[in-house]
């Protein structure tokens, strides 16, 4: 069963709407979990590259809707970071939910450095160690931690949509 | 024999490689960014947002309802930390200010002394500190702490620097007992200040007040006239303030007036006395 095309911008919708309006008032206005990365990354160790760029591209557009940066910079490094991640598709230990928690984690770190990267070529000023120390490196913190969580849902979805093809020996 | 295998999702036709989907989305971002720097995605975002800001805001509402309950939980302790610490700051500040009261009040009385003693440099007296007063109005008596050790007898005038309090009935080594004017079994002898004749007796009351009796019919006697010792008995000195008249009982049946009155001194609150030790009662 392929996965419904409504499916993704759905669900990234919802992380993004939670990473922009939901934990920001929970008090985390400056570190708070990347959940479009997250969802993102764990979909291309589950599902591989071609279905996670789609993913990454649509969740960036979100993220860029609701920011006030330059519209496109999340959606390109998202794109990026997705391709880096999908590395993971082909581990063993992709059934196992510690390999997508620490891919998330340094994915979440590449993301904001990428992100402060194409900030600083918009001429955006950039303090480069404060926000990796204040926001960057808590925020894959924080993703790392809900990696688990967002792992159990996207698997569950990605079971039901998989796609079963018989094969006669 | 069909067995069933996961396969990757693959698209009809032939897939293109991974990195031809990379540039496609890439150069998809860079087109995007590059609309975006010439404000050519203004309109459609705006209206987008507009769109979005509604549900924006919804979850916005949640989210500050959820940190509401948090914060409201994790404040719990804080605040019970904070009201314990405040109470026991509340308690010592009104420990702090009982203690400066009563010093403050301490004070007052002991300067007053002084003054009164400047006042009356004829009459020997010793200053005394109420340390027990009868609580009820069957035994009105206080306990002071000097005796005879420092030359109190039986008979010394006891006054505060308001007025007559009362006299030695009995002493120890270090404390006296000291009966009270206001107490029934209590009798001194009295006039009205700036009357000569018109004096009487001031006699205790069950109810801790003073009644001044055998005031002649022929003497005017007017609310507010101030009461003294008279002295005459010879077991108060003379001219010791008593109280002021508060009400006059005159009746044209009666040989003699009666005045209530209002003691000077607040039985109630006394703290420092002072024995007349310089005076000696006459014993008729």
């Amino acid at each position: 069963m392929k996965t419904p095309a409504w499916l993704p911008p759905a669900l990234l919708f919802i992380a993004a709407l939670l990473q922009s309006s939901f934990f920001p008032v929970l008090g985390m206005d400056r570190a708070r979990p990347e959940l479009v990365v997250t969802a993102v990354v764990i979909w291309a160790v589950l599902r591989g590259m071609r279905e996670a760029l789609p993913w990454a591209f649509i969740g960036g557009l979100l993220l860029d809707l609701f920011s006030q940066g330059p519209f496109g910079t999340a959606a390109l490094a998202l794109v990026i970071v997705a391709f880096c991640s999908s590395v993971g598709e082909a581990s063993v230990f992709r059934t196992n939910f510690l390999l997508p928690t620490m891919i998330v984690f340094w994915a979440a770190v590449f993301y904001g450095v990428l992100y402060l990267f194409l900030l600083r070529t918009h001429q955006y000023p950039v303090d480069w160690l404060g926000t990796l120390r204040h926001s960057v490196v808590p925020s894959a913190i924080f993703s790392a931690a809900c990696a688990p969580a967002v792992y159990w849902l996207l698997s569950k979805i990605e079971r039901r949509t998989r796609v079963i093809a018989p094969v006669e020996w | 024999m069909l067995i069933r295998r996961r396969l990757p999702p693959v698209t009809s036709g032939a897939p293109p490689s991974p990195l031809i989907w990379l540039a496609i989305f890439v150069c998809l971002s860079i087109a995007a960014t590059f609309l975006d720097s010439r404000h050519l995605l203004d309109g459609p975002r705006s209206a987008v947002m507009r769109l979005l800001g509604p549900i924006q805001a919804g979850v916005s509402r949640v989210g500050q309802s959820v940190n509401g309950v948090t914060t409201g939980w994790s404040e719990i302790g804080r605040l019970r930390t904070e009201n314990a610490a405040l109470r026991g700051t509340v308690e010592e500040l009104l420990q702090e200010t009982v203690n400066l009261r009563a010093s403050e009040l301490e004070n007052r009385e002991l300067r007053d002394h002084l003054r009164y003693s400047r006042e009356n440099p004829t009459r020997t007296l010793l200053p005394a500190e109420i340390i027990g007063l009868d609580s009820s109005a069957l035994l009105g008596y206080a306990v002071i702490n000097r005796g005879g050790d420092v030359g109190v007898s039986e008979g010394m005038t006891v006054q505060s620097t308001a007025g007559l309090v009362g006299r030695v009935v009995s002493r120890s080594g270090n404390t006296s007992r000291i009966l009270l004017i206001n107490h029934p079994s209590s009798s001194v002898n009295a006039r009205i200040q700036g009357s000569p004749g018109a004096t009487g007796q001031v006699l205790g009351q069950p109810d801790g007040r003073l009644i001044m009796r055998y005031i002649p019919q022929a003497e005017t006697v007017r609310v507010n006239d101030i009461i003294v010792t008279s002295g005459l008995g010879g077991a108060f000195p003379g001219n010791v303030p008593i109280g002021r008249i508060a009400h006059v009982e005159t009746r044209d049946v009666d040989l003699f007036q009666r005045a209530v009155i209002e003691p000077f001194v607040n039985f109630h609150k006394i703290g420092h006395i002072i024995v007349d030790t310089g005076f000696i009662p006459a014993k008729l």
